[in-house]
């Protein structure tokens, strides 16, 4: 082509050339594992709802007479992945007897404006006391033992004196969030925006053993859906554990 | 020979010559010097940050959530491969964008370029500024963290304020406030929009350009409008001549958005307006933290929050009507009455001349807009949300003004006595960058001097110091550069030439090849999570290197 290149050595040149095209093609390949490998889908996380039974901390199936009503302590199980706290509360009433949650449930409103029933408590007839949330506050994502169960009668700190905390309430110490746990965990106080998800339980009468089996209101705070973004439980089972 | 038979077998194979096509397409051929550095070609590179946004971008679209945003940016950043480099490259690649717009409209004022035949590529320009901002500014809300809720929520506040239509612009730009869902998707749409937009117009300023051609040098046009390149045959092919310095351009400008917040991200500490991760959750105890996270804008909207400052509250105008949100005000003053000056300047200044010293105050203009960036924006980063009085505010900015506007009339009156050699360049660029510090200089010892007076600190203390030193250099550089001015003789400056051996550019490329391959081969199995950032070095590096290799191939085969 134009003048200044005929005194340019053909090998060398040519080896330039292949330089020039390899150092390219180096660059291009880590753009293209990078981009490919952030393209693809991770594939952690359940494509349907696991049906766990829950342990207690022995290992051995939870019986409904062993949940106390209105702990003191809190009780939580992982569901449905792992890493992902979930409340077990036996409500009671003020005098200490199981609360049975057989009303047909109000719809509880979630801030996308749409609507969802919780079903009942879960127990033996006559005592459908049993509940399942999950524990992440909706509002900013605090966990426990800043967001736990006030049993009735007993004061929210700053918010609620004993006798205002007639049902049973889960309050979030962070920034104030009070939620219904005998109405679905519905918003009873902001600043959330969101009841906390519900987690269904099946009761067995004839074993008193207690099973989680799906879920339904807003995803779980923190996560993009409530299946995916963890990796599921290595055992068939969901054990719980006790803070405090 | 070979060569030749090869390009046979492809015309045979597909019925085409490829090499003619290639200098078949509507790119103009350009004159070698253009070739040599990189100021012919900022808005070349402005195009590459753009190719890169629209390509991140759209791979960080697959996972954004509206109704989530920030969840599921952190989701993003955690858990998927590459995740968070490509979001902070994103980020980075979007400042580059915004500082090269502004290189470019400075370099291609200051030279005139903005006259005829040139003055509606340079409208479609100014108009592309704005809409580089605009898109910056959706971006930066998006992932919902408190930097970007504070922005968002800034802009809200200002829609809405603004007289009679003020509901109905905030709708259209923010939604109806119901939810999460609806802010976030309308700022989702319109940073999308906006990018089409800016891709749209853009293709209108390219071909623009294209049958403009680029602006030859001052010595070639004369300092005269029209400048314009002929194309002659004189003038090299544009395949592979100018192909191969695209390439070269495409991998450095790339290579350093990928390099430069990887690097970032493995400092500890960077301040949240740099930080090229998002800030955290808007409702969590940290985002409450003022010093961690004081109410800030983007960087590259410091300028107009601190003008906010001097307009506080709302503020009655013409009497019998409801007063005006300061805000407003300050957007329509500190960044309207700017914009509306580019927009305008190829009708103000339509004279023939393109020598800087010859447009004096347009000239002075220009050197006070950057001052005037710079000034407001660092005053917004020091003292965020703290009112100022608009008589001291005018009076911080008149100030500089004034200097500049007389000292560029003194500077063209010497230059027009022929007491400034045009040779004297060097000296006056630095003589220049010299002003412009010591301006900068003296208002930031002023400021801090200020507050170490009202309270002492060490913090204080060590910035007054600093300010102190860095002006006294300044203005031994502006007495320095300004009585070299009046030096008879200046040793012209031998254009330097970096020729390296055809033997020297072989193995030096072949050990380049070598520690690219070794970088690739160390980081291309990092855990793409938490080793990305390295991986962001490594390739930013090779990147580089390719670019590098480019560079000595046209050094020895083209000459240039």
């Amino acid at each position: 082509m134009d003048g200044g290149e005929e005194s340019f050595d053909k090998g060398r040149r040519n080896f330039l050339k292949i330089v020039m095209v390899a150092s390219v093609g180096v660059a291009a390949i880590g753009m293209m594992k990078g981009g490919i490998s952030e393209m693809i889908a991770p594939t952690l996380g359940l494509t349907s709802f696991p049906s766990l039974t829950i342990y207690d901390t022995t290992g051995k199936p939870l019986l409904y007479e062993n949940l106390q009503v209105n702990s003191s302590s809190i009780v939580l199980f992982e569901y449905p992945l792992s890493g992902d706290p979930t409340f077990l509360i036996n409500l009671g009433d003020t005098s200490g007897k199981p609360l049975d949650i057989t009303v047909p449930p109000k719809p509880v409103s979630i801030e996308l404006g749409t609507t969802y029933t919780y079903p009942t408590g879960v127990g033996p007839t006559g005592s459908q006391s049993v509940v399942a949330f999950s524990a992440i506050c909706q509002h900013a994502g605090c966990v426990p033992p800043s967001i736990h169960y006030y049993p009735p009668g007993t004061p929210v700190p700053g918010y609620y004196s004993g006798s205002v905390n007639t049902v049973g309430l889960i309050h979030c110490s962070c920034h104030g969030s009070t939620y219904e746990p005998a109405n679905g965990a519905a918003v009873k106080n902001g600043p959330t925006q969101n009841p906390l998800p519900g987690v269904f339980l099946k009761y067995d009468s004839s074993t008193h053993q207690l099973t989680a089996y799906k879920m339904t209101g807003p995803v779980i705070f923190g996560k993009p859906s409530d299946l995916t973004g963890g990796s599921p439980l290595s055992t068939p089972y969901t054990k719980i554990s006790i803070i405090g | 020979m070979e060569n030749q038979d090869k390009k046979g077998m492809t015309e045979k194979l597909l019925g085409i010559n490829p090499v003619s096509l290639l200098n078949e397409m509507p790119v103009k051929k350009n004159p070698t010097y253009m070739r040599k550095g990189f100021l012919y070609w900022t808005g070349a590179m402005i195009m590459v940050a753009f190719v890169y946004q629209i390509v991140t971008g759209l791979m960080l679209l697959l996972y954004y959530n509206p109704a989530h945003p920030y969840t599921s940016t952190e989701y993003l950043i955690n858990n998927i491969p590459y995740g968070a480099l490509i979001n902070a490259t994103h980020l980075y690649g979007a400042f580059a964008m915004v500082v090269l717009v502004y290189v470019h409209l400075f370099r291609n004022y200051f030279v005139g370029a903005y006259k005829r035949p040139r003055q509606l590529q340079w409208l479609t320009g100014v108009i592309l500024l704005a809409l580089t901002i605009g898109v910056c500014f959706f971006g930066y809300s998006m992932p919902g963290d408190i930097l970007g809720y504070d922005a968002s929520q800034v802009g809200m506040g200002m829609a809405f304020n603004t007289p009679i239509i003020g509901t109905s612009i905030a709708t259209i730009l923010f939604g109806n406030a119901a939810n999460t869902a609806s802010l976030y998707s309308r700022l989702l749409g319109w940073h999308i929009i906006l990018a089409l937009l800016i891709g749209m117009l853009f293709g209108l300023h390219f071909f623009m350009a294209e049958s403009n051609n680029i602006m030859p040098s001052g010595k070639e046009s004369k300092h005269r409008a029209p400048a314009i390149v002929k194309e002659d045959s004189t003038m090299k092919a544009w395949y592979p001549y100018n192909m191969a310095f695209m390439i070269q351009l495409s991998l450095f400008v790339v290579g350093f958005i990928i390099l430069i917040p990887s690097i970032v991200a493995l400092i500890p500490n960077v301040p949240s307006l740099f930080s090229p991760f998002p800030g955290p959750w808007r409702h969590s105890p940290l985002a409450e933290n003022a010093i961690l996270y004081p109410d800030y804008p983007p960087w590259f909207l410091l300028f107009v929050y601190k003008a906010v400052d001097f307009f506080p509250g709302f503020i009655s105008i013409i009497p019998g009507f409801p007063p005006i949100y300061g805000g407003l005000i300050a957007t329509a003053v500190f960044g309207g009455i700017p914009l509306v000056y580019f927009l305008l300047v190829p009708f103000i200044d339509r004279s023939d001349d393109l020598h800087p010293l010859k447009r004096p105050i347009i000239t002075a203009l220009g050197i006070y807009f950057i001052i005037y960036l710079v000034i407001l924006s660092v005053w917004g980063a020091m003292t965020p949300g703290v009112a100022v009085p608009l008589q001291y505010a005018v009076a911080v900015l008149l100030v500089p003004l004034v200097i500049v506007v007389l000292g560029m009339l003194l500077i063209s009156k010497l230059y027009r006595d022929g007491k400034l050699d045009i040779t004297y360049d060097r000296v006056m660029t630095s003589y220049f960058i010299f002003l412009v510090l010591l301006i900068v200089g003296v208002f930031a010892l002023a400021l801090n001097f200020a507050s170490f007076m009202t309270y002492s600190s060490v913090g204080n203390m060590i910035n007054s110091l600093a300010a102190g030193i860095a002006t006294s250099f300044a203005a031994i550089g502006v007495a320095r550069t300004s009585s070299m001015n009046n030096i008879e003789k200046i040793v012209p400056r031998k254009p330097t030439v970096y020729h390296i051996s055809e033997q020297s550019a072989t193995i030096l490329s072949a050990i380049l090849l070598v520690i690219s391959v070794a970088i690739m081969f160390l980081v291309i199995n990092l855990n793409p999570i938490s080793g990305q950032m390295v991986f962001g070095v490594g390739i930013g590096v090779d990147f580089i290197i390719a670019g590098v290799i480019i560079r000595l191939y046209r050094q020895v085969a083209y000459n240039e």
